[in-house]
């Protein structure tokens, strides 16, 4: 799944991207005080993020550098990388744009 | 393997779900264009896609005007097009009295007139061309003269220029310059010429 999403609870929120895959990974920079709530979401939409049940949260001592890696295994299955266009053929023009869909899941480019 | 460079992406790279706006540059050549964009993200099959540009109607743009000075001598006139075959003639009154020249350039090269055009250049992009009326005589008239080129495509479209030669200047002499009449009054011709009115005070 490439869009987990990690949320360093302290006063606020830190969001952190994580890697796509498990183990989950988190690096978190800077200097948060403890202790530090974690927790995992699972979701493409951020306005619709689900909690992930596997996670309960996890209290964190205070971290004593100012980076620090977490990592943990999530038991839900990541969704294979998919990566789909459409339409296949279009026709472009001067004067006017032409447009084509991409239905993904992770990071793509174009070449 | 990238695409072309007359198509340009509103990105080239993404995240998730997404729209990607495309836009071709003017493209002059009579048949259309294709190129291929490849979609192409870590652990998954690429997706290509293809993309088209239709051709430009079969078009010939040639200057409008031309000038020619009143001593004569040559004009050359310019266009664009994106045609298989050009052909050159002369329409309407020709008072200047051009002689239509058996070749003229095509994309820089030399082709007969009328004849299909050598790598038919217009197929993938609009060339130049030039036609140059040579031999033309100086303008004893003191009007201006015009004589008017048409240039015709391969499905008949036309487009014309209107060639203009500067008045040439006037001029009156008179032979002889000398006349002695008779007691009786005998009348004497004198012979006028000029290629303007006149009078005699």
């Amino acid at each position: 799944m490439s869009d987990f999403k990690a949320f360093f609870r302290r006063v606020g929120e830190i969001e952190i991207s994580l890697s796509e895959k498990n183990p989950v990974s988190a690096k978190l920079t800077g200097m948060p005080q403890a202790p530090v709530s974690f927790s995992v979401y699972n979701g493409g939409i951020e306005s619709s993020l689900i909690p992930v049940p596997f996670m309960q949260d996890a209290w964190l001592n205070r971290i004593g550098g100012i980076t620090s890696t977490l990592t943990y295994t999530s038991d839900v299955t990541p969704v294979p990388d998919y990566l789909e266009i459409e339409p296949e053929v279009i026709w472009v023009y001067p004067d006017y744009e032409s447009w084509n869909n991409v239905y993904s899941n992770t990071t793509w480019n174009i070449n | 393997m990238s695409y072309a460079s007359w198509v340009s992406p509103n990105k080239v790279s993404g995240s998730g779900d997404d729209t990607v706006a495309w836009t071709g540059s003017p493209h002059t050549g009579r048949n259309s264009r294709t190129t291929t964009a490849t979609f192409a993200a870590s652990g998954v099959e690429s997706k290509n896609l293809t993309i088209i540009q239709a051709g430009k109607s079969e078009f010939v743009e040639i200057d409008d005007t031309a000038s020619v000075s009143k001593t004569g001598g040559t004009v050359t006139i310019s266009g664009t097009s994106n045609s298989s075959k050009l052909t050159f003639s002369i329409t309407g009154t020709d008072n200047i009295g051009l002689t239509l020249p058996a070749t003229y350039l095509a994309n820089s090269v030399s082709t007969n007139n009328g004849a299909a055009i050598t790598g038919d250049p217009g197929a993938t992009q609009q060339y130049n061309f030039s036609i140059t009326f040579t031999g033309i005589a100086a303008n004893t008239s003191v009007n201006s003269l015009t004589s008017q080129i048409t240039v015709t495509t391969n499905n008949a479209t036309t487009d014309t220029c209107t060639i203009t030669q500067a008045a040439g200047d006037a001029y009156l002499t008179i032979s002889p310059t000398t006349i002695n009449l008779t007691a009786a009054g005998t009348a004497v011709n004198v012979s006028v010429s000029s290629n303007t009115s006149w009078t005699i005070s």
